[in-house]
């Protein structure tokens, strides 16, 4: 993914960072898991004076200083800790205006509802935002620099906009691996996939965000009647989400009305800084958008 | 049906390039469901006794390959008592006719394999491999047996895997502190999609599962010394039994994973064995209560358990032991070094020493009280092995592995290395203090 295309014309967001290792949302955070930070030693110091020096209050993180590789594998082992069960973890944390306000009882959900899978920058969740002002979304990341920096993104749109972007949030996991972990049962109505890493090898077909095993574990976290988007620009990718979608019982395909209706299909293809560059580029993008249906062993639940 | 951990030993002698580093395959016991047979795992071999014969019966494979060829990690009887499968570090999966020892099929996957279940009419069963796939297969001998996934825990390594009584769930738990219950379906070949529930509480790796009565509750065991119940409906935890309080010989320091779990068909009783542990928990698990209560702990000075198994009246039957897994390199893809990996499996299960021990009521019987008695333990044990048939074995294990490290051109440094290891193999020690 680039590293371009960030507002930057914003006043900073505090950026302390702890060597290392450093507590968001109550779990401490390992800074330097499986996926190495790009820059090392000298010029991690460097770049760290830089961020330092450059904190005004409430300017938007540049993109930048939060480089890292291009691609880390899924499937390795993680550094970071992850919550027991979904009731041990502390969402307050994350959306403090939610939690804090009194009259939190009354008609609001307190409750994540939307998730957006590998959320790079978090372009998709800072424009879903205002749309769904009531909702609480999540964008969940696997890359320790870039989710660091999405955290930077809020805090500094929340001072530049008071009372605003109070309900997105991001996360650093393995979102193939920690999912119940986060989320119970019927939990979601929408999750989101957006240009996915298409890991082209057959043989690493297996670290796909999509597939058969993991749609399942989707399902039970998604509540029936949600919706899973995805979208990439590579089309073999996009017939293998939309092949493993098909066969699985728990989803069905959104009807063109439907599709029509969403307001959140546009901004699949705008949203995100890789939508915006395949858009930019010209490049063809290929859409699989299902609803999770009640499958036979369904209790109401 | 439980897998135990993999024990690395301390600090491996020098070794030729392909062989990574020495491991060890626990020994397991499981008793059919009708009690006419008491079955030890050690290494590639099955140790068979027959109550009915009063004698040793020994399997029989003219399925290709025939046998296994390196260690047997799970083994499961079918709940009609009339199947029995094995799987293990070889690979292979292998279908047993538990009447007259033969085996019915064998089936090759790519990754080792780690757990072996059968569903609750016997009419399946599922293997689960190191990728965290679970595969499942006919139990009829002529069946295609391509392997159709059943489900999958993503990139875990699965630890355990059993079937509700009630047949309405396969319960999974893996490396990742996780145990999955999901609805076995109606055409398990269409795979398994719904996941009913997660029961969520293990703070390490979970070992192993078993169910207690048919009253719904499952037990498990972890890498965080735990032993826990769960109402497997809802994933609720019930109860948890803490293995490092009071003065049970485990702490936090001493850090002794649950091993194994077996629950009595007959009672409420539930044992427990932990890692380097010379003892066994037993535990009355009151469904009523929904509570886990310890009742005793019985010692077995100089021995710790590998693995545990109820009889259909309440005995508790224990063996104690552990083979050196043949480690193989890469290179290892050539017939004749598969051959040769296999005979050298072979020599070293027919070499293992084991002990067996049975406790009823809460107390270890002495070896004459056995039932089955001598002829049972020198089955099951080895200890009075063939002697001329272990050195033949050995022998002819060192010359076909000694064919192929010529051909391969080690330095004569190297081949007394391995030499040395294979020597080290020859008695494989019983666990003892
Ligand atoms: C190609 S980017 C797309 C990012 C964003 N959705 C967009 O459209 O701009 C894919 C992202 O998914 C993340 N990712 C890959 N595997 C992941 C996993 N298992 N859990 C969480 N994030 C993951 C990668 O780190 C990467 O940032």
């Amino acid at each position: 993914m680039a590293g371009e295309d960030v507002p930057e014309n914003a006043p900073a967001a505090i950026m302390e960072e702890k060597n290392g290792v450093e507590e968001e949302n109550g779990v401490t955070v390992a800074g330097e898991g499986e996926t190495k930070p790009y820059i090392k030693g000298k010029r991690r110091n460097e770049q760290e004076a830089q961020v330092k020096a450059g904190k005004q209050k409430g300017q938007l993180p540049k993109k930048r200083f939060y480089r890292a590789r291009a691609h880390s594998n899924p499937l390795s082992d993680c550094q970071f800790s992850v919550p027991t069960m979904p009731s041990e973890f502390d969402w307050s944390e994350s959306f403090p205006e939610f939690f804090s306000q009194e009259e939190t009882t009354e008609g609001k959900d307190l409750k994540v509802r939307f998730a957006d899978i590998g959320c790079g920058f978090g372009g998709l969740i800072v424009q879903m935002s205002p749309l769904f002002p009531k909702s609480l979304m999540v964008g969940m990341e696997l890359r320790d620099k870039v989710s660091e920096y999405v955290k930077e993104r809020i805090i500094a749109l929340r001072e530049q906009h008071p009372g605003q972007y109070e309900n997105i949030s991001v996360l650093r996991t393995n979102a193939m691996k920690y999912l119940p972990n986060y989320f119970e049962k019927g939990q979601l109505q929408k999750m989101f996939f957006l240009f996915p890493d298409p890991h082209f090898k057959e043989k690493n077909h297996r670290r796909r965000i999509i597939s058969t095993a993991l749609l399942a574990e989707y399902a039970y976290i998604m509540a029936v009647g949600g919706i899973l988007y995805t979208i990439t620009d590579v089309q073999e990718l996009g017939e293998w989400m939309k092949t493993t979608l098909d066969a699985h019982p728990l989803f069905q395909p959104l009807t063109d009305e439907e599709l029509e209706k969403d307001v959140c299909v546009p901004l699949l293809t705008t949203a995100t800084e890789e939508g915006q560059k395949v858009e930019r580029n010209g490049g063809s993008t290929y859409k699989a958008i299902y609803r999770r249906i009640a499958g036979p062993g369904y209790s109401g639940a | 049906m439980a897998m135990a951990m993999e024990d690395h030993h301390g600090t491996p002698p020098q070794h030729p390039q392909h062989v990574k580093s020495k491991s060890v395959a626990p020994a397991l016991i499981t008793v059919s469901p009708g009690g006419a047979y008491v079955v030890v795992a050690i290494g590639a071999h099955l140790r068979i006794f027959d109550f009915t014969k009063q004698s040793a019966v020994e399997v029989e494979d003219s399925t290709t390959p025939a046998l296994h060829g390196d260690a047997i990690r799970s083994v499961a009887f079918s709940v009609d008592g009339l199947l029995f499968a094995t799987v293990g570090d070889d690979k292979r999966v292998k279908l047993w006719d538990a009447k007259t020892w033969t085996c019915i099929k064998t089936i090759c996957l790519t990754k080792k394999v780690s757990a072996v279940t059968f569903s609750n009419d016997s009419a399946w069963f599922m293997v689960a491999d190191k990728f965290g796939i679970v595969y499942v297969f006919s139990t009829s001998a002529d069946s295609v047996d391509e392997p159709v996934q059943l489900l999958a825990h993503c990139c875990s390594i699965i630890t355990d895997m059993i079937c509700s009584p009630d047949g309405k769930y396969i319960v999974t738990s893996d490396r990742d502190f996780k145990i999955r219950v999901t609805g076995f379906p109606e055409r398990p070949l269409a795979g398994a999609h719904e996941i009913h529930t997660y029961c969520l509480g293990h703070n390490n790796f979970v070992t192993c599962l078993a169910f207690a009565g048919s009253e719904g509750l499952l037990l498990s065991g972890g890498g965080d010394c735990m032993i826990r119940l769960w109402e497997y409906e809802s994933g609720t935890l019930l109860d948890t039994f803490d293995t490092t309080q009071g003065d049970l010989g485990n702490s936090k320091e001493g850090n002794r994973a649950v091993l194994a779990l077996a629950a009595s068909p007959t009672e409420s009783s539930v044992a427990a064995i932990l890692e380097r542990f010379e003892g066994v928990l037993i535990f009355t698990c009151d469904v009523a209560e929904k509570s886990l209560k310890l009742l005793k702990k019985v010692e077995t000075p100089g021995y710790s358990p590998s693995g545990l198994s109820f009889d259909c009246e309440g005995n508790l039957w224990l063996v104690a032991g552990a083979a050196e897994t043949v480690v193989k390199g890469d290179e290892f893809v050539t017939p004749e070094a598969v051959a040769a990996a296999q005979m050298q499996a072979q020599a070293i299960a027919l070499a293992a020493v084991t002990h067996v021990q049975v406790v009823r009521d809460c107390s270890l019987l002495d070896g004459a009280s056995v039932p089955g008695g001598d002829a049972l333990l020198r089955t099951l044990q080895g200890s009075e092995a063939d002697v001329t048939k272990v050195q033949t074995a050995t022998e002819a294990a060192e010359l076909a592995m000694k064919d192929l490290l010529t051909k391969r051109q080690y330095s004569t440094e190297q081949r007394e290395n391995r030499k040395r290891m294979r020597n080290d193999k020859k008695v494989t020690s019983i666990t003892s203090a």
